[in-house]
């Protein structure tokens, strides 16, 4: 055999894997994605939820406490906490009549989106992108919003490049403990966007998970014991999305 | 020459379209497998921890108990004598031992009981619920637990069948999420009505956690340590004695 076919031979294999290579990836991948989600789609009905917005937006008035953590201050619409613990990345109050609050501090809230930031600091990157996600808020809008049938099997559409990922990461977020909820909500408001994990009327844990114009996150837990027949009203926790801010920031209220 | 030349062209043509039509059937009967193979296994890069599954505990006998503590209703024993400082919260009870051992203990009526609410909340759910558990007794939140912590990546397999390998997804997904209470290394322990699972070897000297589910399958929490910069030790017998006597406080005595 001569170097000349030698040559063609190679060429051609090489060739041959490039192409097995752009099918797989471009074309084999996404197929195999959107027959998965399908079947992901079936056997957990959590995945169809998506958040809807929230409606009620009116803000409890009635006289309640001023709490300050981390360098931010909130109201509540109850009387003095009667116990209150504070840790470094938590703040833990119970309040009379079995309402429990847990505050975690912001500082502490590391996300994908900084983590990748921080890897590239110091790097060309212009900017970080994660699924199509530049910010904490886009990347868990995006993951709640996906639901499996806008997983594609095309890979030049968005469904079909980033579907299948986000759809596992909401797989993960929909845990039977963590997600014992009648609803996701999602709200803009004080210059703070985010979602609320939980009907109040209903739950007896709702928790409220924003961000503000920095990306910084908040995370607010709150309960209501089981044997309660209490249940949080939406209007008190509109308080606590409409009061936070910097502990040196003038009131917008 | 050029017979020839076709002969071997038309011989390619015919490899290539069976290479093709194999590799087709192989895609339409065990892609999906396939791919859940692959992903699961690259979860493992970054949570190497989910390949662990809950390992036997060494036999053993519980230690001599002691001493009892009570919080929430419910009380357990320790091998530690003397006063014990008692520092309750809204979500667990923490008991410091002269010795320098600690014991928390969660609220149990904070932790959730996901099949119970499930059940009440949402029946079609709770129904459609168990169907990515086909094959398995799933009546229990013990049995939520243990499939979710007894599932593997190395347990997936291209050619295992589709629900299979929806339902190991599903699980492994899960068991990222419920996390690592402490480490290293996953145990079955059980003692009477109660058995859970124990997160992390007390002979590491780091601190150990426990989730068990009493004989009504009530979540008990509860964590074990030393206290920083004293020479206590926390011994898998002490541990035991706790789970064994871990039960809810006589109704006349609450």
């Amino acid at each position: 055999m001569d170097s000349t076919k030698q040559l063609g031979i190679g060429v051609s294999i090489g060739v041959v894997a490039v192409l097995a290579l752009v099918l797989v990836w471009f074309f084999l991948i996404p197929v195999l994605n959107w027959r998965k989600a399908q079947q992901m789609g079936k056997s957990n009905p959590r995945l169809l939820l998506v958040p809807q917005p929230l409606r009620d937006q009116t803000v409890s008035r009635v006289p309640g406490t001023k709490l300050a953590e981390f360098g931010y201050e909130f109201e509540v619409p109850w009387p003095e906490p009667e116990t209150a613990i504070r840790k470094e990345w938590l703040a833990d109050y119970l309040f009379p009549g079995g309402r429990g609050l847990v505050f975690e501090n912001p500082a502490e809230q590391h996300g994908l989106i900084a983590a990748m930031k921080e890897a590239t600091a110091g790097t060309q990157a212009k900017a970080v992108s994660l699924l199509g996600a530049r910010s904490e808020y886009d990347l868990l809008n995006a993951e709640l919003n996906i639901t499996p049938d806008q997983v594609s099997p095309l890979f030049w559409t968005k469904g079909g490049k980033y579907g299948g990922t986000l759809l596992n990461l909401k797989a993960a977020l929909c845990s039977p403990p963590a997600y014992p909820w009648f609803g996701v909500f999602s709200f803009q408001s004080n210059g703070l966007r985010g979602f609320q994990f939980g009907d109040p009327s209903r739950d007896h844990l709702v928790s409220l998970d924003f961000f503000d114009a920095d990306d910084r996150e908040f995370r607010f837990f709150l309960s209501m014991r089981k044997d309660s027949s209490m249940r949080f009203a939406q209007p008190e926790l509109n308080r606590i999305i409409q009061t936070i801010r910097p502990t040196s920031a003038p009131s917008t209220n | 020459m050029a017979n020839k030349s076709e002969n071997s062209g038309a011989r390619d043509a015919i490899i290539l379209a069976v290479l093709v039509v194999l590799v087709a059937g192989y895609c339409v009967a065990f892609g999906l497998q396939t791919l859940v193979w692959g992903e699961t296994h690259h979860w493992t890069r970054s949570n190497p921890w989910i390949a662990d599954v809950p390992a036997a505990l060494p036999s053993g006998t519980p230690g001599t108990c002691k001493a009892q503590v009570r919080a929430f209703n419910y009380q357990f024993n320790v091998p530690w004598p003397g006063k014990v400082q008692t520092r309750g919260t809204l979500t667990y009870s923490e008991f410091r031992f002269e010795s320098g051992q600690v014991a928390i203990l969660f609220d149990p009526e904070a932790q959730s009981d996901t099949l119970r609410e499930l059940k009440s909340t949402s029946p079609l759910e709770y129904q459609q619920f168990q169907n990515v558990f086909v094959g398995e007794s799933f009546d229990t939140n013990y049995a939520l637990y243990q499939a979710v912590y007894g599932a593997s990546p190395n347990a997936t397999s291209a050619f295992m069948g589709t629900r299979d390998a929806i339902r190991m997804n599903q699980l492994l997904l899960w068991k990222i999420s419920f996390g690592l209470d402490g480490a290293p290394g996953i145990y079955s322990i059980a003692f009477g009505g109660n058995r859970g699972f124990q997160f992390g070897d007390p002979s590491t000297g780091r601190p150990v956690a426990l989730r068990v589910f009493d004989g009504s399958d009530n979540q008990l929490r509860l964590i074990f340590l030393a206290t920083a910069g004293s020479n206590a030790k926390i011994e898998q017998g002490d541990i035991d004695c706790g789970v064994e006597s871990l039960g809810p406080v006589p109704v006349s005595e609450r």
